[in-house]
């Protein structure tokens, strides 16, 4: 016995010094619920990547189909060489865009209606009491799925839309190539780090924007019996139905609908505000270079309306935290 | 100290009370079952003891308030609900990884040695399996888990005869030793009594048989009493009499056996006998 506590004693002087090695095992003891909840919303919930994929997949087969239709020699694409590299530019980015913009609602739709079911279909199915007899808290079960429904949801797209861009300018760069104009042209003239850059701090924006919205649908998921959707509809509708009976407003409704932008308007420089407007010309001119001008997240982050979004937020998580406490499975 | 102790536990929802101020103990090494009819408080206790459900009264499970303390208590309890938690979508290979990931206890070599005895493939959905193939399952990850205590709540429920004694089987064989504890409630009373050491009757929230097996064997007698005698074994005054066979079978608490064995055959009663004896009375007096 005493040789053995020896071996093991001399083992301990070669390791790490027990102080670094406990702090990094405490760290990672909290980390690992966390990472492994992340990875069970991804393997019950495979829409996070399957919807955005088929939306990529319709915008690719309507595009090659659009291609195909091209009758032969109506596009002088010999002329391309002779426009002025902002107008690539334009395309490249608008092409961007596009895709950043059909992506992006696709994630906010998966992403609304993922957190809908998100602490119903555990108590629905009785899973619950498995998941409650391992040592996962119930902060570190409700975060993982508030981090789904508002990362790994968008991300999941972010990472498609990626994807489709490159294909899509690909495709054309083949088709350009095909017609004697170098394929390169189109890449060399894109502004991609740019377009990616906005796409992603517009996404934040949005995200933070909308964090009531999701927020709303994790709570009604953590207690409601049946219906979900009806659920989340109903106390809204009833709010703003009351108030205009009673006060013949709407201010309600429209605190709501305020939500539906993502805050974009908020997020991006005034200049941007005419893409909305019919007004708007597909100009370089209306495409800074850099793009980085449109951005002002000075604005946005002054807006009260961000943060009260946000305060109401964190109490529907904290109270969908209590109700995955004590809720009992349906 | 005792892996489970309640002094005054009690739980009321609304006017319903579950459990009426229970005093109980369970010492480290025990199976206890908790026996009683529906409705009788076993779920609310095991809920209490599992930290799922607030109570009044005091209550601690290794140590711990297993309310307060609940997510520190789970790396040393287990549990298994019923049988149809396991969520239908998982894959068995993401259940082991899974509880490998979450429980610093999982012994992943063990859970894969388990399954290799039976059929399941990794690759199948929960939902894919039969009954009797999610229990084998999740007595597999439960298994591997090394944990101080075991709740079972109806672990065999809907499975037939077959896979109910491969379950308590394993439990024992491959499970169970001096260091764990293990609480287990269920309606296949007969099944469990050679598992079982301790022994603990509840009806309408109050305990009304709390035994060791040694006791229970010692203190409770059946006699087969042959028709000559009856009225003698009668007089003794037996706490439940049923007719098997034309011929009265009587229960008694604290006789002496030699004298039963004078009337009868006398052997110790199944814990099914003792159960509606205990509790057919007192369901009768309250009526």
């Amino acid at each position: 016995m005493n040789a053995h506590a020896n071996i093991d004693s001399n083992n301990d002087l070669s390791g790490p010094t027990p102080n670094a090695q406990t702090a990094s095992a405490a760290l990672a003891a909290k980390v690992r619920p966390l990472y492994w909840s992340l990875r069970r919303e991804l393997w019950e919930n495979r829409s996070i990547y399957i919807a955005p994929s088929a939306v990529a997949l319709i915008v690719l087969v309507s595009a090659l189909i659009n291609l195909v239709r091209i009758p032969e020699g109506t596009v002088p694409f010999h002329r391309l060489l002779e426009i002025s590299p902002h107008y690539l530019r334009m395309a490249s980015l608008s092409l961007y865009g596009v895709i950043a913009g059909i992506l992006g609602v696709t994630a906010g739709i998966v992403g609304w209606f993922y957190c809908l079911d998100a602490l119903f279909s555990e108590r629905r199915e009785r899973s619950v009491l498995f998941w409650k007899s391992l040592p996962v808290s119930d902060i570190t079960t409700v975060l993982s799925k508030v981090l789904t429904g508002m990362v790994v949801v968008p991300l999941a797209a972010l990472i498609v839309g990626v994807v489709l861009y490159f294909i899509l300018m690909l495709i054309a760069s083949i088709v350009l190539m095909a017609n004697g104009v170098t394929g390169t042209l189109l890449f060399a003239n894109s502004s991609f780090g740019e377009a990616f850059v906005m796409h992603v701090y517009g996404a934040t924006a949005a995200i933070l924007w909308c964090a009531p919205l999701y927020a709303w649908a994790i709570f009604v998921s953590s207690w409601v019996r049946r219906a979900t959707f009806l659920w989340a509809l109903l106390p809204p509708a009833a709010i703003s139905l009351a108030e205009a009976l009673a006060f013949g407003t709407q201010h309600f409704m429209k605190m709501i609908s305020a939500r539906f932008s993502g805050g974009l308007e908020y997020a991006f420089a005034a200049s941007t505000n005419a893409m909305q407007g019919e007004e708007f010309h597909f100009e370089p001119e209306n495409f800074p270079d850099p793009l980085f001008s449109l951005l002002d997240p000075v604005r946005f982050l002054s807006q009260p309306g961000l943060w009260v979004g946000l305060i109401i937020a964190a109490a529907f998580i904290a109270a969908s935290i209590w109700m995955r406490r004590y809720r009992e499975p349906l | 100290m005792a892996t489970v102790e309640a002094q005054g536990l009690k739980k009321v929802f609304g006017k319903n009370v579950a459990l009426d101020g229970v005093n109980f103990r369970i010492e480290e090494g025990r199976i206890v079952g908790l026996i009683g009819p529906n409705g009788a408080g076993k779920t609310t206790a095991l809920k209490a003891i599992l930290g799922l459900t607030p109570y009044e009264g005091h209550l601690t499970v290794l140590g711990r308030d297993p309310y307060r303390e609940r997510n520190q208590l789970m790396q040393d309890v287990c549990f298994i609900a019923d049988v149809a938690v396991l969520p239908p979508w998982i894959r068995v290979w993401q259940a082991i990884d899974f509880v490998a990931g979450v429980h610093p206890r999982f012994d992943r070599a063990k859970a894969e040695g388990f399954l290799a005895r039976t059929t399941i493939k990794r690759s199948s959905r929960v939902r894919e399996l039969s009954k009797g193939m999610i229990t084998q399952l999740h007595l597999a990850l439960v298994m591997a888990i090394d944990a101080r205590l075991l709740v079972l709540d109806e672990p065999t429920l809907g499975l037939d005869i077959i896979y109910r004694k491969q379950f308590y089987d394993s439990l024992l064989n491959d499970y169970f030793d001096k260091t764990r504890t293990i609480i287990v409630t269920t309606h296949q009373v007969e099944e469990i009594q050679h598992v079982l050491t301790d022994l603990m009757f509840i009806d309408r929230g109050r305990i009304v048989l709390d035994a060791s097996m040694e006791e229970f064997e010692t203190r409770y007698s059946e006699v087969m009493v042959r028709p000559e005698h009856v009225a003698a074994a009668r007089a003794l005054e037996p706490i439940h009499e049923r007719q098997v066979f034309g011929r009265s079978v009587m229960l008694f608490d604290r006789a002496d056996r030699e004298q039963l064995a004078q009337w009868g055959e006398v052997r110790t009663p199944g814990i099914a006998d003792l159960f509606v004896a205990m509790l057919g009375q007192t369901q009768g007096a309250a009526a």
